[in-house]
């Protein structure tokens, strides 16, 4: 059933962008820097506890070097929970990046842009002189940034 | 001037923009903190620095930029614009002519009958690059350092000036604007030598 459902996905045409249920930010101390869901009415709490559970995946694949090692800090998916999909990006300093996904199709290519530019938009918004590293990130403009990130995606 | 402005940001030696913008934005920070979070304090300990740095600013200019005296203050505010802006900041600014100020200025000293002034209007500003200015200090005026290098380096060619940043994207405004207001030209003083 596993390798019908695979060979599917193979022949659909191109899928359309990956849903995105939720983006996450978290420091290298594994403190949250930013969490946001996007899924419509799925408690939050949710999200929380799959963005954490991640977290220790993230020190395994560290540990666990793939060959041939990742170029960009892009480290696929994480876990498959029962509903969703959980791509890890780590950065060079050591910040962890989420992205848990609704589609079962979705491209890994996608979902590795998807974390760059959530990574480029996070390294603009640390770079403002007033946001404190280590806490969260309150900019406006961030959250729009995220935000348009993700509705190109839904 | 234009032209000029170009010849002179195309000599002179460049830094790194990021750099630039990330040392500003600990400055201002470390300021603010110096302060205890006042930002109208800060902003005034900005202007000052920004005095300090544009009274030695101004002979590289003069040297650097091959400009000629200027005929009027308009002028000065033409080459302010066009010719110190692009050098120094790699931006190009527009000048703006205003009517004289028509209220009475705020320290209660006679008005000036007219007033030469101009306004200094930009849209980027590499200071400010990546900034947003939280709640608690809203009003700060992040680029006042850039009043203070103005009224610095005018004051050391004879005119005495206020400075004073009227609109920033910061703020939420459109653009960024500088207003600056002559208020004395400073006549020479020769020493008599004989006496």
């Amino acid at each position: 059933q596993l390798v019908e459902r695979h060979e599917r996905s193979g022949k659909m045409a191109a899928a359309g962008p990956p849903r995105v249920a939720c983006l996450a930010v978290i420091s290298r101390t594994n403190t949250p820097i930013f969490l946001r869901c996007y899924a419509k009415g799925v408690d939050e709490l949710r999200f929380h506890y799959i963005v954490y559970g991640a977290l220790d995946l993230f020190d395994e694949k560290a540990r666990a070097p793939t060959s041939p090692p990742p170029s960009d800090g892009f480290l696929g998916l994480l876990t498959p929970t029962i509903d969703y999909r959980v791509y890890g990006y780590v950065t060079n300093s050591h910040m962890k990046l989420v992205a848990v996904v609704v589609d079962e199709e979705a491209r890994e290519q996608d979902i590795r842009q998807i974390l760059i530019q959530l990574h480029s938009l996070t390294v603009d918004a640390l770079s403002n002189p007033f946001q404190v590293h280590g806490e969260a990130i309150t900019s406006r403009k961030y959250e729009k940034g995220v935000q348009q990130l993700v509705g190109s995606s839904t | 001037y234009q032209r000029l402005g170009d010849v002179a940001f195309n000599k002179i030696e460049k830094v790194s923009g990021e750099l630039f913008t990330l040392m500003y934005g600990a400055i201002v920070i470390q300021v603010l903190k110096d302060a205890d979070g006042d930002a109208e304090q800060t902003s005034t300990q900005l202007e000052k620095m920004g005095y300090n740095i544009g009274m030695r600013m101004i002979d590289e200019f003069l040297a650097k930029s091959n400009v000629t005296s200027c005929r009027d203050f308009k002028e000065t505010g033409e080459v302010i614009a066009k010719v110190a802006f692009r050098m120094f900041l790699g931006v190009t600014a527009e000048c703006h002519h205003s009517a004289p100020t028509v209220s009475p200025p705020a320290d209660g000293s006679p008005q000036a009958s007219s007033d030469a002034a101009f306004r200094l209007v930009f849209v980027e500003n590499p200071l400010s690059e990546f900034v947003e200015l939280p709640e608690h200090c809203s009003n700060l005026a992040f680029s006042n350092l850039l009043c203070g290098v103005i009224r610095g380096a005018l004051e050391m060619v004879g005119m005495r000036v206020s400075c004073r940043l009227v609109k920033d994207t910061l703020w939420g405004d459109e653009h960024t604007e500088i207003s600056v207001v002559l208020k004395e030209v400073i006549a020479e003083h020769y020493q008599d030598d004989e006496d």
